[in-house]
């Protein structure tokens, strides 16, 4: 009991306030590589230190609330969406079994329903941020951004029901033990692990992309995109709200990053390693496993970020009802016929 | 008391005082903030009527996705603050009541009934149970499963009650219908000019151009871009 | 209850961090509010046309098809569970549910109701 306890404050503390400054750092950096830039360099060793220094200065910044604002509104807004993000990873395993110990915060029935679920409700930082600002361009970026965030969660959650079918479960525990077999019996493919990816590519393609429109990243960042709406829905918020919303957003894209290495990339499984091992040494090689693809994709997101050009916003909606769905509905349609012909 | 009733009269007393809230608030979006919190309780609720599907169906839903319709529509028609707290008039009020009282009493029926059978009158939940399935129609093995498990509703859904289940999607295709006249009615506005209807002003339109033109006033753009070294 | 616990001490974390930390940045950052701080942002120029304006129906048009689409997602995830054990029965039922479906987004394909422009 102490130790699921103490299993779910460390995630707690590493999912809110290890990794994100690391991402920041990750991410100025790595753009900077992109770009031909240096990157932050000044504070501390090759610019370390800067991620801290960042949030020590937006904690003795003034708050400014604007004129006309919904102050309440306006300050729950940074937690509306800060806590969704993080609260859907309480289902991910990050690791196996550490003796007696299982490296989950949550292990519910549901399953991978509980994390569609409180990400849906992301929605509503953002929109209830832009509404109390009372200024326009919030305001627009909170309409243009929700309607962005439900229509590809219809795309994620079809994604999704093409691996339930897949898997036979919710449960995300069972997803990575299904994933824990080689592809095929014999021939060549005996070779490659049984991981999400090769069984689903059209559900990964769809679900990956559905991971950046969620996280209204590049190439979706339309709530944001500088050049048309500002600082988008966070154009008012200064101080610590903004660095809430901020930090949310790296949890968010955290979070993103653990469902697709749980579903498609075999969670904390590795080739040869057995999965009936629940000793501690073992516990701690599985969960720097899953650390290492968590972080592989991560590395993915902020590569694409400063790689890809923004979409217009007709082409973001476009490409979710005309493109999107439609796949993702034939995908589970040929699931189905093979599923059922095969078993 | 049993833990789970103290849990069960903590979650309805917020509850009903949020929907309560929901009601009274003057300003829609408030309304619809306190009506989430409902929700979200409900489907509480449902969890410990071991019933986790529908708990998780419940807030993907409902909180998830009808109160957001809500809140869109409620950005969407932008209030202004005199537009709201009007009151509606008495009589529209007084059937509002009716109607309500009126579920409330259906509700609060099979409470009150004798025939309810003991066990429910305990608030503790009910043991999750293992039910069986018979095989579908010729193929099939059949299955067993756990009471409000998905697979529960799978089965249930599949198999008792495929009929209903059809006519949900004629009853969806019905509404995609509904929304297309309604919506169009106000789009073809503008190719139609001249058709005698009083005529809003111009939606704002926040396609990409329409914002573009909004923020090419600007100087120049803020460099508070949200990208680090953007 | 006891295997809700490490869930409901992660929710309560996650929620009274974010709180902490607004009201710690109120107590440590300055607050002196002047007239022109407190405008809402119009990139430098006097506040032009207020905020709450109205939007394209386009918005509430997604927003209800989302519903829908969003209703069709919670039918299909327990049948993508129990669809192998009632066999080709499933794939009638849920595929003349789908085709309905299908109907109806290419219906409001047709009307153009996915157009942005």
């Amino acid at each position: 009991m102490i130790w699921s306890l103490l299993v779910a404050f460390g995630v707690f503390f590493i999912l809110t306030n290890g990794l994100p400054p690391a991402l920041v750092y990750a991410e100025r950096k790595l753009a900077a590589g992109i770009q031909n830039r240096v990157g932050p360099n000044r504070v501390g060793p090759y610019g370390l230190l800067q991620p801290i220094a960042d949030a020590i200065k937006l904690l003795f910044k003034e708050d400014v609330t604007p004129r006309g604002a919904d102050k309440f509104l306006f300050s729950i807004a940074p937690i509306l969406s800060f806590v969704p993000a993080a609260l859907a990873f309480a289902i991910i395993p990050f690791g196996n079994y550490a003796g007696e110990v299982r490296l989950q915060v949550a292990d519910l029935n549901v399953g991978i329903l509980f994390a569609t679920a409180i990400i849906s409700l992301g929605a509503y930082g953002i929109a209830f941020g832009g509404w109390a600002s009372n200024s326009k361009f919030p305001l627009l970026a909170a309409v243009r951004s929700s309607a962005q965030l439900i229509s590809y969660e219809v795309v994620m959650a079809l994604a999704l029901v093409a691996m339930i079918m897949t898997y036979g479960t919710v449960r995300t525990e069972v997803m990575v033990l299904a994933q824990a077999v080689p592809l095929a019996e014999t021939g060549p493919f005996a070779y490659l692990p049984a991981w999400g990816v090769f069984q689903q590519p059209i559900a990964f393609v769809l679900f990956v992309i559905c991971c950046f429109a969620e996280n209204n990243r590049a190439p979706f960042d339309m709530p944001e995109c500088e050049a048309e709406l500002v600082g988008g829905y966070h154009t008012e918020y200064s101080s610590m709200k903004f660095a809430l919303f901020f930090q949310g957003e790296y949890i968010a894209m955290t979070t993103m990053s653990a469902l697709i290495v749980t579903i498609f990339l075999g969670g904390w499984h590795f080739p040869g390693m057995d999965v009936a091992d629940h000793s501690v040494g073992m516990g701690i090689l599985t969960i720097l496993v899953f650390m290492a693809k968590l972080l592989g994709v991560l590395f993915f997101y902020i590569w694409v970020r400063w790689t890809l050009p923004r979409f217009r916003y007709d082409q973001v909606m476009r490409l979710c009802w005309k493109g999107c769905i439609p796949i993702a509905l034939v995908n589970i349609a040929i699931t189905g016929i093979i599923g059922v012909l095969y078993s | 008391m049993a833990a789970a009733d103290v849990i069960f009269l903590v979650i309805s007393i917020i509850a009903v005082g949020a929907a309560a809230l929901a009601v009274t608030r003057k300003n829609p979006i408030y309304s619809a903030l306190f009506m989430m919190v409902t929700l979200l309780v409900v489907a509480a609720v449902f969890q410990m009527l071991s019933s986790p599907f529908l708990a998780v169906m419940q807030v993907l839903l409902y909180a998830g996705a009808i109160m957001v319709l809500f809140t869109f529509v409620i950005m969407l028609l932008s209030l202004r603050p005199e537009e709201m707290g009007e009151t509606a008039p008495l009589p529209q009020r007084i059937f509002a009541a009716v109607v309500a009282l009126g579920v409330f009493a259906l509700l609060a029926f099979p409470a009150i009934e004798p025939g309810v059978p003991a066990a429910a009158a305990s608030l503790a939940p009910p043991a999750a149970e293992a039910v069986r399935f018979p095989p579908a129609a010729g193929t099939g093995d059949g299955a067993t499963v756990e009471f409000g498990a998905t697979a529960y509703f799978g089965h249930t859904i599949f198999g008792r009650f495929v009929l209903p289940f059809e006519l949900v999607s004629i009853l969806v295709l019905a509404a995609v219908v509904a929304v297309m006249v309604l919506a169009k009615r106000d789009l073809s506005k503008r190719d139609v000019a001249d058709d005698g209807s009083d005529r809003d002003p111009p939606p704002l339109s926040v396609s990409a151009a329409h914002a573009g033109s909004i923020a090419s006033l600007a100087t120049s753009t803020q460099p508070t871009s949200h990208g680090p070294g953007a | 209850m006891e295997s809700y616990a490490p869930l409901a001490l992660f929710a309560v974390l996650l929620i009274v961090m974010p709180t902490s930390m607004i009201v710690l940045s109120r107590l440590l950052g300055p607050r002196r509010e002047t007239e022109v701080k407190g405008d809402p942002y119009e990139c430098g120029v006097p506040t032009w046309m207020g905020a709450r304006n109205r939007f394209s129906v386009h918005f509430y048009l997604v927003a209800i098809l989302f519903i829908l689409f969003d209703l069709e997602t919670v039918f299909l995830i327990p049948w993508a569970i129990v669809y192998k054990s009632i066999g080709a029965v499933a794939l009638v039922e849920m595929g003349f549910f789908l085709a309905v479906l299908g109907l109806a987004l290419v219906y409001v394909w047709r009307r153009r109701g996915l157009e942005w422009e």
